[in-house]
């Protein structure tokens, strides 16, 4: 098998993740900030080192402000629904994923918010920039985007924005599902008040949990309340993080798995991982783009930065049935619209969506050079 | 040299303390909170020995929030 979906989820994850896994769920399975015996309380150092270690690898300002959720599509969520109030208007980006439009889309349905999308120039962000500045608005409250695309791989200017959002005291939030362990991002210096990141993804923990890391200058209203193992006899949610955003117990090896994920990057290297995976993408493109029968989307080499996701149609096909025949040889790509219905209006792709390679660091050349080839042989066939 | 109790809400404060504590070398750990004051419910508190006066001043500069300094 030849795994070329790692946007939706990594495989396989580091040999680390895996052992740290079964040792953890041996040691730490107490139940975190709950008991007051030892395997309780060793169980919460250990949620307690993977918040410092966030706290260190985005440049957060305190481990307090290290939020753990269901998925990164529930912190946008949280942060959407527990900021926003009646009157509000949001900007968000034009490849952003379900996870925002969505949420933005049920509160302008409810009248509660308004929202305008600002069009993403992929070859020039000052040109995305302008188009962002001329859309706020005196009532625009926040600005949310993708750091970058999960269809395409494009990449928001989010330093450019978060500039753009501390001067004009607006609230940014971050989306980095598809960035966070490729990408360098520092929330201080992108001015970045909310970072929403998944467990699964590049940072190589397992499926389970989601991560909320908040500048803590905003207090959220909370869309979940619960038990929190403190304050236990008042009937009010905790005011203070993260107990506010984290009611019921947590999911905990995917936590710990994320801690696992960080020591993998941080021994690796995030730019020995960038540099990998971007290398990949260039050759699968040179090679691609020579196939007279597929649709690409961008010129990845005039791209400064992206992340590493390519898609591509085959002419006459749809890309489910693409995705089928690539299956059959053992090659797992993704097909369909991928949960992004403005990426796909954007690049003019509704008709049939896109075929979805992305690889991760455990991609070697070598299965890019069969995945191409399987394309060449098969377009006869196709 | 004291033995003072630091009440915190929850866990994650409490770690934050033991955590700043131990950066400046003290010897603290954390225990679940044996009496609950009223009205608060679960929580857990750091434990440590020291001049209280110093490490008073240290936990406020560090803005982390505790419920209680006690001096046992």
């Amino acid at each position: 098998m030849i795994y070329l979906d790692n946007s939706a989820t990594t495989f396989p994850k580091p040999k680390e993740v895996y052992s740290s896994l079964v040792t953890n769920v041996r040691r730490y399975s107490a139940n975190p900030g709950r008991g007051g015996y030892e395997m309780s309380m060793d169980t919460a150092d250990k949620i307690y080192s993977v918040r410092e270690n966030l706290t260190d690898f985005f440049n957060a300002p305190s481990p307090d402000c290290v939020s753990f959720t269901l998925n990164c599509t529930y912190a946008v969520n949280t942060v959407l629904k527990g900021i926003l109030k009646r009157g509000d208007h949001v900007l968000c980006s034009d490849i952003e994923h379900n996870c925002v439009i969505r949420p933005l889309e049920k509160m302008r349905l409810n009248a509660d918010i308004t929202y305008d999308i600002f069009k993403t120039d992929i070859y020039n962000e000052n040109a995305t920039i302008s188009d962002l500045v001329g859309k706020i608005k005196p009532e625009t409250k926040l600005i949310i985007c993708n750091n970058s695309s999960n269809v395409f791989g494009f990449v928001n200017p989010i330093e450019k924005i978060g500039k753009l959002c501390k001067e004009n005291g607006i609230i940014f939030v971050v989306d980095a599902a598809q960035s966070a362990g490729v990408l360098k991002i520092d929330m201080r210096q992108m001015h970045i008040n909310f970072l929403c990141l998944p467990s699964h993804k590049s940072l190589y923990g397992i499926m389970g949990a989601g991560v909320l890391i908040s500048d803590g200058l905003f207090t959220l209203n909370t869309i979940v309340e619960g038990g929190t193992g403190s304050d236990s006899l008042n009937y009010s949610q905790p005011s203070y993080l993260p107990d506010m955003l984290e009611s019921g117990t947590l999911a905990v090896p995917a936590i710990e798995s994320i801690g696992d994920g960080l020591n993998f990057i941080r021994k690796t290297g995030l730019d020995t991982i960038f540099n990998h995976e971007r290398e990949l993408i260039l050759y699968l493109y040179k090679e691609l783009s020579e196939i007279d029968a597929l649709k690409l989307y961008a010129d990845y080499d005039k791209l400064s930065v992206f992340s590493p996701i390519l898609s591509f149609n085959i002419n006459g096909m749809s890309s489910e049935e693409a995705a089928a025949k690539l299956a059959q040889k053992g090659i797992c790509v993704r097909a369909g619209y991928h949960c992004s219905a403005l990426a796909h209006t954007k690049m003019n792709t509704l008709k049939d969506g896109t075929v979805r390679i992305s690889p991760s660091f455990f991609t070697t050349k070598k299965e890019i050079n069969y995945t191409i080839s399987t394309i060449k042989k098969s377009l006869s066939a196709f | 040299m004291s033995e003072i109790q630091i009440k915190a809400g929850s866990v994650t404060n409490a770690q934050r303390i033991e955590s700043l504590l131990k950066r400046n070398g003290y010897r603290a750990t954390i225990r679940r909170s044996s009496r609950i004051a009223k009205g608060e419910g679960c929580g857990y508190s750091v434990i440590l020995k020291g001049e209280s006066g110093k490490v008073l001043e240290l936990i406020n500069n560090s803005r982390i929030k505790y419920k209680e300094f006690k001096v046992l």
